[in-house]
């Protein structure tokens, strides 16, 4: 797959497990992809939430895609976004938000995900040789 | 949830992500859950796969598991070598057979006795509330 369709792929199964280190263990939860696209994969949460403080303490995160046979990682380095008016697009997209007050937006936490993806399909195997960078 | 019902939810939902940590990287990737009991789970692979590796490095692991809710379930992934139980993995998963019927050293087999941690949208717990959890 080349890098325009990943981006196609993620963003038609923009649900991923994100994964992040919590000191020396393992931690992943489901995490909807906001974007994917030129500019990388954005993602949100909240700043009170040990996923946003894990991603700030070690960025080195990957998440994982998968549908239909199809899997894909991408990995790479977690950049916090302070970005307000993509904070406010992320809102105004997501109607449980709701109102939000200029300290709701200081909570709310945007990170961007520049990395590289490896497929994976049970004929083919791993393609963990040959990243593709997004 | 009771341990009963997060074990049922687990059977229900057997695919899950997997969790790993790599040189202070994290790692995550599709793995199928074998059996969910009071034992524990039971997750395979191959011996030569990286995945292998960063569990035998670190066994501080979390699998994720989405249905109608989230279940996340940590502990530390134990390695075990019963033969029994991988010959019933490649009899009851026939596209192991031509890579594992009599090489079964180069099958992996973990069993993770965890504690679990559920999540639904409308739980409405503030963002970074405590989490509870259901010893499996």
């Amino acid at each position: 797959m080349d890098k325009n369709e990943i981006l196609s792929f993620i963003t038609t199964n923009n649900i991923g497990y994100l994964a992040t280190l919590d000191g020396k263990a393992a931690r992943v939860r489901a995490m909807d992809t906001f974007r994917a696209d030129e500019n990388g994969l954005i993602f949100y949460t909240d700043k009170a939430k040990n996923v946003s403080k894990q991603m700030l303490n070690s960025p080195e995160i990957e998440v994982c895609y998968y549908s239909q046979g199809l899997q894909v990682r991408v990995r790479g380095k977690a950049v916090p976004d302070e970005d307000i008016n993509l904070k406010k697009e992320i809102v105004a997209a997501r109607p449980f938000y709701g109102e939000m007050t200029d300290e709701d937006y200081k909570s709310m936490a945007v990170f961007r995900l520049k990395g590289k993806a490896t497929t994976w399909t049970m004929e083919s195997g791993d393609s963990t040789s040959s990243f593709v960078e997004l | 949830m009771e341990k009963e019902e997060v074990l049922a939810f687990i059977v229900k939902h057997p695919m899950c992500c997997l969790g790993t940590i790599e040189d202070d990287k994290a790692r995550v990737r599709g793995m199928e859950t074998f059996r969910a009991d009071e034992k524990g789970l039971i997750f395979y692979t191959a011996k030569v796969k990286d995945v292998y590796k960063q569990i035998a490095k670190n066994p501080e692991v979390e699998v994720c598991y989405i249905g109608d809710i989230q279940v996340r379930v940590r502990g530390k992934m134990e390695i075990i070598e019963d033969l029994a139980l991988k010959k019933e993995i490649v009899e009851k998963r026939p596209f192991l057979k031509p890579i594992f019927e009599n090489k079964y050293e180069g099958l992996a087999v973990f069993r993770l006795k965890g504690k679990a941690t559920t999540w639904s949208g409308n739980q409405g717990t503030k963002p970074g509330a405590p989490k509870t959890f259901i010893g499996l």
